[in-house]
């Protein structure tokens, strides 16, 4: 398995070459930091949305709950 | 560290110090394996974005102000911001708080923002600029040279004080826009850069402009100080970055300083000068001692193609003053120059001056 792999897998896409040639631990800190951000930028969101919908005067829950939650 | 790394950590919202190894990695690699984890972490959230970008259509702008602070955190909201249309990016930007705004701005994508940020007014702008200079942001203002307008970029300037210039102008990527800001930098705030900075900090400026963008400071620097610029730069070695402002200090200035030159200073810097009469009148009008001083850098350094070049350069009057005074050099270092300037080592006219050298 190439030592990027976990990068790409979990960015989505081939880094610049420069990174992919960085030393194994290198690469699975960031993959590990990045894979992180997501999950809580996940969470975030979900609470941030939560609060819009709670926190939004009456009159605008309706549009406000579609917009975000589709 | 790379600014590019800090922008890295803030999109992880991790400490710049946690990202580690990723020194020496060129700085274009970076913005793009920025650019790859923005995608990946909000990827999920593209079309809720855009939904709450269309919202601002439906809400009216005081109340779309209100819940986008109180509910959309600032990495979010600039990604719904670069979705904005940008008549209602104008509207929403005088409802939000300028540190909420601050904050955005961090977030940002220079180039993605870039048709929503031109259309802002200049007015906030400034103002968002003079929060991020009080926060020291000075590598992410940078990024936002080719991405504001003209007016925008005034406002901005206009808000740093003469020390956030210095630490931005090195980072700035020049383009037109910023010429004319530059050029046209209000009186006031050329005399206060000019007075306020010393003159290490003017040198570091100096060292970071182009002369032509450097003019209209240099004319408000005091004289006095010009000494200290200059001493500061002889004593990094930094001879073509002198040699570059010639022509756009007075003569006054010039000789303020090379007063402050060594010889080796002098010898080194001469070469490398645009030659001016006025030059020449400085030169010519340099005191004995620093010729005698220059006479023996001259003899004892034995790099006879330097010397020769930084001879012809003078003036005729100086070639003959330094000849004039032969006699001062040691017994050895005149053996040296006799036998250099004999041999043709030093230039024709060194040759025909040696000939009527004191002995």
């Amino acid at each position: 398995m190439k030592s990027d792999a976990e990068l790409v897998k979990v960015l989505g896409a081939q880094p610049p070459a420069s990174i992919s040639a960085l030393p194994p631990e290198t690469l699975a800190r960031l993959a590990e930091q990045i894979g992180a951000a997501k999950k809580q930028q996940r969470a975030d969101m979900e609470k941030s949305v939560q609060e819009a919908i709670a926190g939004v005067p009456f009159a605008v829950r309706g549009i406000v709950r579609k917009a975000l939650l589709g | 560290m790379s600014p590019q790394v800090g922008r890295i950590a803030r999109l992880l919202r991790l400490d710049p110090s946690d990202i580690r190894g990723l020194e020496g990695i060129p700085d274009a690699d970076l913005r793009a394996f920025h650019d790859q984890i923005s995608k990946t972490l909000f990827a999920d959230a593209q079309q809720r974005f855009a939904r709450i970008a269309g919202l601002s259509r439906t809400i009216p702008g005081p109340l779309a102000g209100v819940l986008a602070e109180r509910f959309l955190p600032p990495v979010m909201a600039a990604r719904t911001a670069e979705m904005l249309e940008p008549a209602k990016a104008r509207d929403l930007i005088g409802r939000v708080s300028i540190p909420y705004l601050a904050e955005i701005a961090l977030a940002l994508d220079p180039v993605r923002s870039r048709p929503v940020v031109q259309q802002l007014p200049a007015e906030p702008i400034g103002q968002v600029a003079k929060e991020l200079f009080g926060r020291k942001e000075y590598a992410t203002m940078a990024e936002f040279v080719g991405t504001v307008t003209v007016e925008a970029l005034f406002a901005a300037l206009h808000a740093a004080s003469p020390h956030d210039l210095l630490a931005v102008v090195p980072l700035l990527e020049w383009n037109d826009n910023l010429d004319t800001v530059i050029a046209e930098l209000p009186a006031a705030q050329v005399t206060q850069i000019a007075t306020s900075l010393d003159a290490g900090e003017l040198a570091d400026l100096a060292l970071a402009l182009d002369p032509s963008r450097m003019g209209p400071i240099v004319a408000a620097v005091p004289v006095e100080t010009v000494a200290g610029i200059a001493a500061a730069l002889f004593e990094r070695g930094e001879y073509a970055g002198m040699a570059r402002f010639v022509g756009v200090v007075t003569p006054d200035m010039l000789k303020g300083a090379l007063a402050v030159a060594s010889a080796a200073d002098l010898l080194a810097v001469v070469p490398l000068l645009e030659w001016t009469p006025a030059i020449d009148a400085v030169v010519d009008d340099l005191p004995d001692g620093v010729l005698d001083d220059l006479f023996a850098e001259v003899a004892s350094g034995a790099d006879w193609e330097a010397a020769k070049v930084a001879f012809e350069r003078l003036s005729s009057t100086a070639q003959e003053r330094l000849f004039a005074r032969f006699d001062r050099l040691s017994a050895a270092n005149q053996k040296r120059i006799r036998a250099a300037a004999v041999g043709g080592e030093l230039g024709a006219a060194a040759a025909d001056l040696m000939a009527t050298a004191p002995a």
